[in-house]
C-alpha cells in the first residue's frame, strides 16, 4: 500500500473523457489522480520521448499485415484491447467464441473495437464530429422506439460548443443539411435555431474530396432527372459536409478562446477574452493583448507539425502528423502541479460503503513491464471518483464491483452503428485513397417518420476505395495475379480500375435492447486476473429492415449513376451476417460503442442522472459513450465530450459546495 | 560477390517485365537489394537459381522484343505450379512491399508501387499536402 | 507536468539580438531626420535612387534566403528514411524557416511597392535566381571550401554552419554584381538594410508621407503558409518591417558576432540561449548540434570562450553518418545524354522545382492562395529527389537533384 493521499478526484482512463475531466478539474485548482491502464511510453513528459514513441507506432503500422484500427498500438496482455481480427462466427461448435479479449456469447459477434492506452480511442478514430439531431433525443416520444434522453438537444448546445473548441472542429455550419427542411429558407432557420445565427466552427471546413465532387455531381443528375424512389415516393438525396476534429485553416470569425471555471456562478464558461494561462496557472484577461485568432493545436511533440491535415489518408488508424485531434493534446493542458498520472495501472474494482453507498476507493493493479504476470495492488482515494475507461470497461468494472446497478442497467443496452457497406466502380475516375477517411455524407435518412419502422442512418462517402470490406488495393492485385496477369497489362488494368473505386457506408442506428449487453463470468479473466468482457449481441428486425431499405436505395442509386455494382455479402466476408426476407446482409461495426451505463430521468431504469452522476453513489460519476441512452446517426465522440464538460461542471459544483 | 551482382541484375531485368515498370522506376524505390535478399532467403537456393537462369534465357533469346518475352514469361514463369509461385511473389513484393502476406519492413511498405498506379501514395506516408485531395492528382495532365 | 512547448511566435520567446546591436539601430533614429536628409542630399532624385537601391537590396535578400535552400535540401533528402530522425528534424526546421524568411522578405518588398522576382520566369536568363553550384565562401574563410549540392556528412554540416557563421556569410552577394558593396556577414547585410529602411521612412515621414505604399492585397498572410517555425508577418508599416528583420536575424543570421568579437564574461546571461523551452535558436547552433550529435544544455554558453567552448554538452542523440545516399556532388542535366532516363528524371525534378518557384512568385505577387499548391509541390519535390538518390551511377555515387531552372 503506497501513498495514502486523498485527491480531490480520481479519474480512471486517459481517453477523451478522462482527459477533458483532468484538464478542466486541474485548471480549476483541484488535485487529480489519473489512472491509465496503458504503457508509460505513451504518456511521455519530454518531446523526444513523445516523438520516438509515436515513430514506433508509425513503424508498427507500416509493417502490420492487416491495417486494422488498433494495428499501430501495443496490445498488452495486462490491459488487452479488442482486435477485430479476433472476430469469429459463433456456431454450435464455437459458442462462446473466446478468441482474443472479448468473450463473444452471440448470437452475433460484436464487431467493433476501441483502444485501451494513453489517449484512448482518439488515437485511432476517424475524427468525424457531427452533432446529434434534436429529434434523436426524443425517440420514444416521436417514434415510439427506444427511450427519451433526460435532456434535450438545446440543453446540450452550450456544451457542444465547448467540445468543438476543445477538439478543434473544422466545418461549415451552412453545409450541414437538415433532413426535415424542405427548402433553403427552412435550412437556414434550423441552422440558426440549432447552431445559432452567428456560430461558426473554429476552423474552416476541410476541403471536400475530388471523389465527393464526382459522386455528388452524378447524384445531382439523378435527383433532377430520375430520382430514387423510397416507398414509392420520389426522393432527392441530400449531402452534408462532415464536421471533423482535424486541423485546417482557422476561421477568422471564430471568437472563443478557452473554457474556464467560474467559481462565483459555479459554471463552465466558453470565453472570448479570458483564458487559463499555463505560466501563471490563473485565468487571465486577454482582451488587451494582440487580437485573438484561433490557433490549430499541432502534434504533442512539436506544435508546428500537424497545423493542417497533410493528406496522409491514414486517419484510421494513425495520423502521422497529429493534425487529427487526439486526447493527449487535452491531457497535456492539465495543470502539472495538480495532476498525478499513474500509468500501467489497471482499475479493477470500485470499493464502497455498503450502508451509505459512498465510494471509498478504486482498487487498481500496477504491472511493471508489458505482459508481466506480476503486479502490485493499491487503492486510489479521492473525494469524487470518475470512471472514464470506455463504455465496455466502465460497465465491466462496475459489474466486478457490484456497484451502481440498482437499475440492473449496467452493461445493458450496448449499441453500435451497424454499417451496411456497398461498393462499386464509378463511371469515371474519382481518385480514392486520398485525404481524410470521409469529407461528405449522405444525410437524407438521418431522421424521419420511417424511424417508427426501421433504423435511421447516415451514409458517409468513403474516400479510401474498397479497403474496408475487401482490403483493396492488395486484394485487387491478388485477384489480377490469380488470372495470371502481369507486366504492363497488370499495371494498366489496376491503373484503370483503382481510381474508380467507390465505397459507401450506411451507418444504421442501433436501438437500446436490454439483451445486448456486457456481462462478466469468473471463467474468463485476463493475465492479471481482471474480468474479460462477455458480450451478448444481436441485430433486431429494426436493423434488418433498415439494411433492406438502404440496399434498395443503393441499388437504384448505383444503377442511376452508372456505378458498376461490386457489392456482395456472404458468411465468409465477415462474421456478422444476417438474413432478412430471403436476402443476406453483412454488417460491420463502426467502432461507436455506447449505452452500457445510460443516463436517464429515473433511477429505476438508468445508471446515471443528467449530470452523469450515478444514482446509487453520490461521489461516483461515469463519463464516456456509456452514458448515451440512444446513439442517433452521428459519431458519438462529440456528444460524449459535451456530456463530459457538463459532468465536470457538476463535479466542480459538488466539490465547492 | 560477382555472381550475386549478376543475379541481382537478372532479378532487376526480369522484374521490369513482371511488374510493367522500367528500370529507373524500380531502382527509384531503393528496394532492389532488399527484395533480392528476400528472394534468396525465403526460397530454396536451387529454385531461385533455376528461376533466374530461365529468366536470363528468356531475356537473352528475345532481345528486347516485349511481346515475345511476355509470351514466354506467361508460360514459363507465371504458372503457380512453377518455382513455388515465385514470379507472382516477386510482383507482390514490388507492388505491395510484402513477401506473401507479411510486410518486409517499413520502407518496403512506403515504396510499394501500387499506390503510384492508383495515382496516390501509401496511406500514412509520402503525404501530398493540405487540400491536395480536393483536386485530381498532379499526374493527371 | 509542464506544457513543454511554446506556441510559435510567442512574444515572450527569447530574442537573439544582443542588446548592443539593438542600441545601435535605435541610436541612428534618434539622430533625427535632418541629419539623415543632409547625408542624402535634398533632392527627390536622391531619395528615389535610395528607395530603388533599397528595393534592389530586398530582392538580393530574397535571393539570399533562397540560396541556402538547395544545399540544405540535398543534405536532408540524402538521409536514408527511418534513420537520423533528429538530424532530419533539425535540418528540416532550418529549411522551413528559410522559406518563411523568403516569403516575409517578399512581403517587405511588396510593402515598399517593390516587385518580388522569384524563379527565373521574370528575371530573365541574365539574372540567375538559383546559384550555380558549387559556389564559394567569402575571403576570410578557408578559400578551398565550397558550397556543394551534396549528401549529408560531417563536411557538409560544417559548411552549413560556416554559412550561418555570424562572421562568415555568403559570397553569393558578390555573384550578383548588383551591390558594389560586399558585406562581412549576412547579419551585417541585414543591419544595413534596416538602416536604409529606417532612414528612408524618416525622410518620408518628415514630409507627411511613407515609403510603405505597396498594395495590401499583395501581402501573403499566414493562413496560406503553415507548419514552419513561426507565423508569417505581413508588412504595412515600419514597425512591421522591423519585426520581419528581427524575426529573420533572430532565427537565422543572428548578429551573434559578439560571441567571436567580444571577450567572454563568466555568467554572462546574454549567451545562455538554450534549453528545451527555447524553441528556436540560430541556425548556426543547430548545425553544431547535428555535427556533434548533442543538444545544447540550458546551462551551455554560446560564447566560444565559455566553459563549454560554445559547444553542446546536453543530451546525446544518434547520428548515423553512413545511413545516407551518397549523391554525386553538384549534378547537372548536361551530365546525362538528352533523352536518357536519368536526364528525364533529373529534368522532371527541375521542372517541379521551377514550378514551385513560379508558384511562390505568383503567391508573392498578388495571389497568396497559390501558396497552397506550393506546399504540395514541396512534398513532390522530396519524393522525386529521393527517387533520384536511389539510382546508382557508374562511379559508385548515386544520382541526385540538380536544382536548375527550366522554363515550362
Amino acid at each position: 500500500m503506497i501513498n495514502n493521499k486523498t485527491y480531490d478526484v480520481v479519474i480512471v482512463g486517459s481517453g477523451i473523457s478522462g482527459a477533458v475531466m483532468a484538464k478542466t478539474l486541474t485548471q480549476a485548482g483541484k488535485t487529480v489522480l489519473l489512472l491509465e491502464a496503458g504503457l508509460t511510453a505513451g504518456i511521455s513528459l519530454d518531446r523526444n520521448g513523445d516523438y520516438q514513441n509515436y515513430v514506433d507506432y508509425l513503424n508498427t503500422f507500416y509493417t502490420a499485415s492487416a491495417k486494422v484500427p488498433n494495428s499501430p498500438y501495443p496490445n498488452i496482455k495486462d490491459a488487452p484491447s479488442i482486435d477485430v481480427l479476433d472476430m469469429q462466427p459463433i456456431s454450435g461448435a464455437n459458442s462462446p467464441s473466446t478468441n482474443g479479449y472479448l468473450v463473444q456469447a452471440g448470437p452475433l459477434p460484436f464487431g467493433s473495437d476501441c483502444l485501451r492506452g494513453p489517449g484512448g480511442t482518439t488515437l485511432h478514430w476517424l475524427g468525424s464530429t457531427p452533432r446529434m439531431l434534436p429529434n434523436d433525443f426524443k425517440m420514444k416520444t416521436l417514434y415510439g422506439q427506444g427511450v427519451d434522453w433526460p435532456i434535450s438537444y438545446e440543453d446540450l448546445m452550450p456544451y457542444y460548443e465547448m467540445a468543438e473548441l476543445e477538439i478543434g472542429v473544422s466545418g461549415d455550419v451552412n453545409a450541414i443539411h437538415w433532413p426535415e427542411a424542405s427548402n433553403k429558407q427552412e435550412q437556414v432557420e434550423l441552422k440558426n435555431k440549432f447552431y445559432g445565427k452567428e456560430y461558426v466552427f473554429p476552423m474552416e471546413e476541410i476541403p471536400t474530396s475530388y471523389l465527393d465532387g464526382v459522386f455528388t455531381k452524378l447524384v445531382a443528375e439523378v435527383n433532377s432527372k430520375n430520382p430514387v424512389k423510397v416507398s414509392g415516393k420520389d426522393t432527392k438525396i441530400k449531402f452534408s459536409t462532415t464536421p471533423q476534429g482535424r486541423n485546417s485553416v482557422p476561421n477568422k470569425q471564430y471568437p472563443y478562446r478557452d473554457i474556464t471555471w467560474d467559481s462565483k456562478t459555479k459554471k463552465l464558461v466558453l470565453q472570448k477574452d479570458k483564458y487559463w494561462c499555463p505560466e501563471t496557472k490563473k485565468v487571465v484577461d486577454g482582451s488587451l493583448e494582440e487580437k485573438y485568432e484561433y490557433l490549430p493545436v499541432g502534434a504533442t511533440w512539436d506544435p508546428n507539425t500537424g497545423q493542417r491535415c497533410e493528406g496522409n489518408a491514414s486517419c484510421v488508424p494513425i495520423c502521422p502528423v497529429q493534425a487529427k485531434y487526439n486526447a493527449l493534446k487535452t491531457l497535456y493542458k492539465s495543470d502539472g502541479d495538480k495532476i498525478t498520472i499513474k500509468t500501467q495501472s489497471v482499475a479493477s474494482r470500485v470499493l464502497y460503503n455498503e450502508k451509505t453507498g459512498e465510494v471509498t476507493g478504486v482498487e487498481y493493479k500496477t504491472y511493471h513491464t508489458a505482459d508481466s504476470i506480476t503486479y502490485d495492488t493499491n487503492i486510489a482515494k479521492g473525494k469524487i471518483y470518475v470512471l472514464a475507461a470506455s463504455a465496455i470497461e466502465n460497465a465491466k468494472i462496475l459489474l466486478a464491483s457490484n456497484a451502481a446497478n440498482s437499475s440492473d442497467q449496467v452493461g445493458r443496452n450496448l449499441m453500435d452503428h451497424l454499417c451496411l457497406l456497398t461498393w462499386g466502380l464509378l463511371p469515371e475516375k474519382g481518385f480514392p485513397f486520398r485525404g481524410p477517411g470521409s469529407t461528405t455524407n449522405m444525410s437524407s435518412f438521418r431522421d424521419g417518420d420511417f424511424r417508427k419502422e426501421h433504423a435511421a442512418w447516415i451514409c458517409p462517402i468513403d474516400n479510401w476505395g474498397w479497403g474496408w470490406p475487401v482490403f483493396s488495393p492488395g486484394s485487387d492485385l491478388s485477384n489480377a495475379l490469380a488470372k495470371n496477369m502481369f507486366g504492363k497489362e497488370l499495371r494498366d488494368q489496376l491503373a484503370d480500375m483503382l481510381p474508380k473505386q467507390l465505397l459507401l457506408h450506411y451507418e444504421c442506428e442501433q436501438l437500446p435492447e436490454p439483451d445486448n449487453r456486457v456481462t462478466i463470468d469468473p471463467a474468463y479473466r485476463d493475465q492479471i486476473g481482471n474480468y474479460r468482457p462477455v458480450i451478448h449481441y444481436d441485430a433486431s428486425d429494426y436493423m434488418k429492415k433498415a439494411f433492406e431499405t438502404a440496399k434498395g436505395i443503393n441499388n437504384q442509386l448505383f444503377k442511376a449513376t452508372g456505378t458498376q455494382d461490386f457489392t456482395f455479402y456472404s458468411p465468409t466476408l465477415t462474421a456478422d451476417y444476417v438474413g432478412y426476407q430471403e436476402q443476406g446482409y453483412n454488417f460491420w461495426g463502426a467502432g461507436h460503442i455506447v449505452g452500457t451505463h445510460r443516463m436517464g430521468a429515473s433511477k429505476k431504469d438508468s445508471v446515471v442522472n443528467k449530470d452523469s452522476r450515478t444514482w446509487d453513489h453520490d461521489n461516483l460519476y461515469l463519463v464516456g459513450c456509456g452514458n448515451m441512452p440512444t446513439l442517433g446517426t452521428s459519431n458519438p465522440t462529440l456528444t460524449m465530450t459535451a456530456l463530459t464538460f457538463k459532468a465536470a461542471e457538476a463535479i466542480l459544483k459538488q466539490l465547492e459546495k | 560477390m560477382e555472381s550475386n551482382k549478376k543475379a541481382a541484375n537478372t532479378f532487376l531485368d526480369i522484374s521490369v517485365f513482371l511488374t510493367g515498370f522500367n528500370k529507373m522506376e524500380l531502382l527509384g524505390t531503393g528496394m532492389l537489394e532488399t527484395y533480392f535478399n528476400v528472394v534468396m532467403n525465403m526460397n530454396n537456393v536451387a529454385l531461385v537459381e533455376s528461376f533466374l537462369a530461365e529468366s536470363e534465357k528468356i531475356l537473352a533469346k528475345n532481345q528486347g522484343n516485349a511481346e515475345k518475352i511476355n509470351n514466354e514469361i506467361l508460360h514459363k514463369l507465371m504458372p503457380d505450379s512453377l518455382y513455388n509461385g515465385l514470379a507472382k511473389n516477386i510482383i507482390t513484393m514490388w507492388y505491395m512491399g510484402n513477401w506473401m502476406n507479411t510486410v518486409i519492413n517499413p520502407q518496403s511498405y512506403v515504396q510499394g508501387l501500387i499506390w503510384g498506379v492508383a495515382e496516390t501514395h501509401p496511406p500514412g506516408a509520402k503525404q501530398p499536402g493540405y487540400a491536395s485531395w480536393a483536386s485530381a492528382p498532379n499526374t493527371v495532365k | 507536468m509542464n506544457t513543454p512547448f511554446k506556441q510559435p511566435n510567442d512574444p515572450k520567446r527569447q530574442k537573439l539580438i544582443p542588446e548592443a546591436a539593438e542600441i545601435a539601430i535605435t541610436t541612428e533614429i534618434a539622430s533625427g531626420p535632418k541629419k539623415l536628409k543632409s547625408l542624402l542630399g535634398p533632392s527627390k532624385e536622391s531619395f528615389d535612387k535610395k528607395l530603388s537601391e533599397l528595393k534592389s537590396q530586398l530582392q538580393t535578400a530574397l535571393e539570399l534566403e533562397h540560396s541556402t535552400i538547395p544545399p540544405y535540401l540535398c543534405a536532408l533528402y540524402s538521409i536514408k528514411p527511418g534513420t537520423n530522425l533528429i538530424a532530419s528534424e533539425i535540418i528540416k526546421s532550418v529549411v522551413l524557416e528559410e522559406m518563411l524568411h523568403m516569403v516575409m522578405v517578399a512581403n517587405l518588398l511588396n510593402a515598399v511597392d517593390g516587385k518580388p522576382m522569384i524563379g527565373e520566369k521574370e528575371t530573365g536568363t541574365n539574372n540567375k535566381f538559383i546559384p550555380d553550384y558549387p559556389t564559394r565562401l567569402p575571403g576570410n574563410v578557408d578559400p578551398s571550401l565550397e558550397i556543394d549540392l551534396t549528401y549529408f556528412s560531417k563536411k557538409s554540416i560544417k559548411t552549413f554552419w560556416k554559412i550561418e557563421h555570424p562572421e562568415g556569410g555568403y559570397a553569393i552577394l558578390s555573384q550578383y554584381g548588383k551591390d558594389a558593396k560586399t558585406y562581412k556577414s549576412i547579419g551585417e547585410f541585414y543591419e544595413a538594410l534596416t538602416k536604409n529602411i529606417v532612414d528612408l521612412e524618416e525622410i518620408a515621414k518628415a514630409e507627411g508621407k511613407t515609403i510603405f505604399t505597396g498594395k495590401p492585397e499583395n501581402q501573403v498572410p499566414s493562413e496560406h503558409y503553415y507548419g514552419a517555425g513561426g507565423k508569417i508577418i505581413t508588412v504595412y508599416c515600419l514597425e512591421d518591417a522591423r519585426r520581419v528583420i528581427d524575426e529573420i536575424v533572430g532565427q537565422g543570421e543572428g548578429t551573434l558576432g559578439s560571441i567571436f568579437s567580444e571577450p567572454y564574461k563568466p555568467g554572462d546571461k546574454r549567451y545562455l540561449l538554450f534549453g528545451s523551452t527555447v524553441e528556436e535558436f540560430a541556425h548556426y547552433f543547430r548545425f553544431k548540434e547535428v555535427f556533434y550529435g548533442r543538444y545544447y544544455a540550458p546551462t551551455d554558453s554560446a560564447h566560444r570562450l565559455g566553459p563549454n567552448k560554445g559547444l553542446p554538452t546536453g543530451e546525446k542523440f544518434e547520428v548515423d553518418w553512413d545511413a545516407v545516399c551518397k549523391m554525386k556532388p553538384n549534378p547537372k542535366m548536361k551530365d546525362y545524354k538528352k533523352g536518357s532516363p536519368l536526364y528525364d528524371k533529373t529534368y522532371e525534378f527541375n521542372k517541379t522545382y521551377s514550378t514551385l518557384l513560379d508558384n511562390i512568385n505568383e503567391a508573392c505577387n498578388g495571389n497568396a492562395a497559390a501558396l497552397r499548391q506550393g506546399i504540395t509541390l514541396m512534398y513532390e519535390l522530396r519524393y522525386k529527389a529521393v527517387e533520384l538518390m536511389n539510382i546508382p551511377l557508374e562511379d559508385g555515387y548515386m544520382a541526385g537533384p540538380s536544382f536548375e531552372y527550366v522554363k515550362a
